[in-house]
């Protein structure tokens, strides 16, 4: 009897120290491979047979169905460029151009990985839709409340923004962690 | 003698089972999710057969982290069930940024296409299972590293005032079992 429970507790405490190895190392844990460029991150093996067991389990969870580099780079920040968590309690400014691809866009996820609801239903703001300056530069908002033109809308509690690169120029692949890159200020906080 | 010494053997057998069940669950959760992700996507319009997925909104609950800027058509593809070979195409996009990319049931990205590399704007394909023969074909042949995964269309909305336009093209993009 003594020995079938501690057999017994072998078999629970062993799968709940896998299953927390696992959470930290994949559900929390940041992307093998991965680059940083101020406050964004990268991998360029998203999507590839290239990547390791880890990144693989990071990117399912994360980005399933996520294209290779040659295609897309994915680009996320879960903090502002002073390395602060993104908080829906404070304001946010991204400021920064165009960066060198075909096609660009920045949405706000929130902690669940998915668009976070808000009245306007505005959830990205793109090289499309983005309103710019005379000298082509941009500012966009990233707040709970309303925001302005380029108003990306946050919610409450953390969020992260992911900024999408369609095609880019062979310069981002080769040196993913020195392109030009919006910077995220932090604004006012509640 | 200590605790420690005495129950070592409990100890190591403890972090065996720590170190199987955690190299299980990182190898075998990319599957698990995309067995979850094919379940969701072959709801809208079965297997074998494009689904013309809604504009992403907070309500999209089937995969993470969707570009609220594309529209997104989806094949859940089953070689078995398809006899081998699934053709793969879309005539008439519509004038915008759109890919066809194909991932196995490992989250692998293992084909990519986009409208720029798409000769006359139109892709026509044959995905196959491995150790497939396909005969009497001109078309071009992808070789599938699985027998289940997805094929996804991304079409861009590039213009919101065209946003009908786009939608119906992009509705061009089909899949089904292909015979010979």
């Amino acid at each position: 009897m003594r020995t079938a429970l501690k057999i017994l507790a072998v078999l629970v405490i062993g799968a709940a120290l896998g299953l927390l190895a696992t959470w930290a190392t994949v559900v929390r844990g940041t992307m093998g491979g991965g680059v940083a460029d101020g406050p964004w991150r990268t991998s360029l093996y998203a999507g590839s047979s290239e990547g390791g067991p880890y990144l693989r389990a990071a990117i399912a969870l994360h980005g399933l169905l996520a294209l290779n580099r040659n295609e897309t780079i994915y680009y996320t920040a879960a903090t502002d460029s002073d390395g602060n968590a993104l908080s829906g309690n404070c304001v946010y400014l991204i400021e920064g151009r165009d960066p060198p691809t075909r096609w660009w866009s920045i949405t706000a996820y929130g902690a669940d990985d998915f668009l976070i609801p808000n009245p306007a239903e505005r959830y990205s703001v793109s090289m499309n839709s983005v309103v710019r300056r005379t000298d082509g530069s941009f500012t966009a908002t990233l707040s709970k409340g309303e925001g302005g033109a380029n108003w990306i809308p946050t919610g409450e509690g953390h969020f992260s923004v992911s900024m999408r690169l369609y095609n880019p120029d062979p310069v981002v692949a080769a040196d993913p962690a020195h392109v030009a890159l919006p910077t995220i200020k932090k604004g006012t906080c509640e | 003698m200590s605790a420690l010494a005495r129950n070592w053997k409990w100890l190591a057998a403890t972090l065996a089972v720590a170190l199987l069940v955690h190299v299980a669950s990182v190898v075998l959760l990319p599957r698990l999710i995309m067995m979850r992700a094919t379940a969701a996507m072959s709801r809208v319009a079965g297997v074998n057969a494009m689904g013309h997925g809604q504009r992403p909104t907070s309500r999209s609950r089937g995969v993470v982290r969707p570009s609220p800027d594309l529209l997104y058509s989806s094949c859940v593809y089953d070689l078995a069930a398809a006899g081998g070979a699934l053709r793969v195409h879309a005539y008439d996009m519509p004038a915008t940024y759109w890919s066809v990319s194909a991932f196995d049931m490992n989250t692998n990205n293992f084909y990519v296409l986009n409208d720029r590399q798409a000769k006359n704007g139109a892709v026509d394909f044959l995905l196959i299972a491995p150790g497939t023969f396909v005969d009497r074909t001109s078309l071009p042949v992808v070789i599938a590293p699985t027998r289940r995964g997805i094929v996804l269309f991304r079409t861009l909305i590039n213009d919101e005032t065209k946003f009908a336009e786009i939608d119906r093209a992009r509705r061009n993009a089909a899949c089904e079992p292909f015979s010979g």
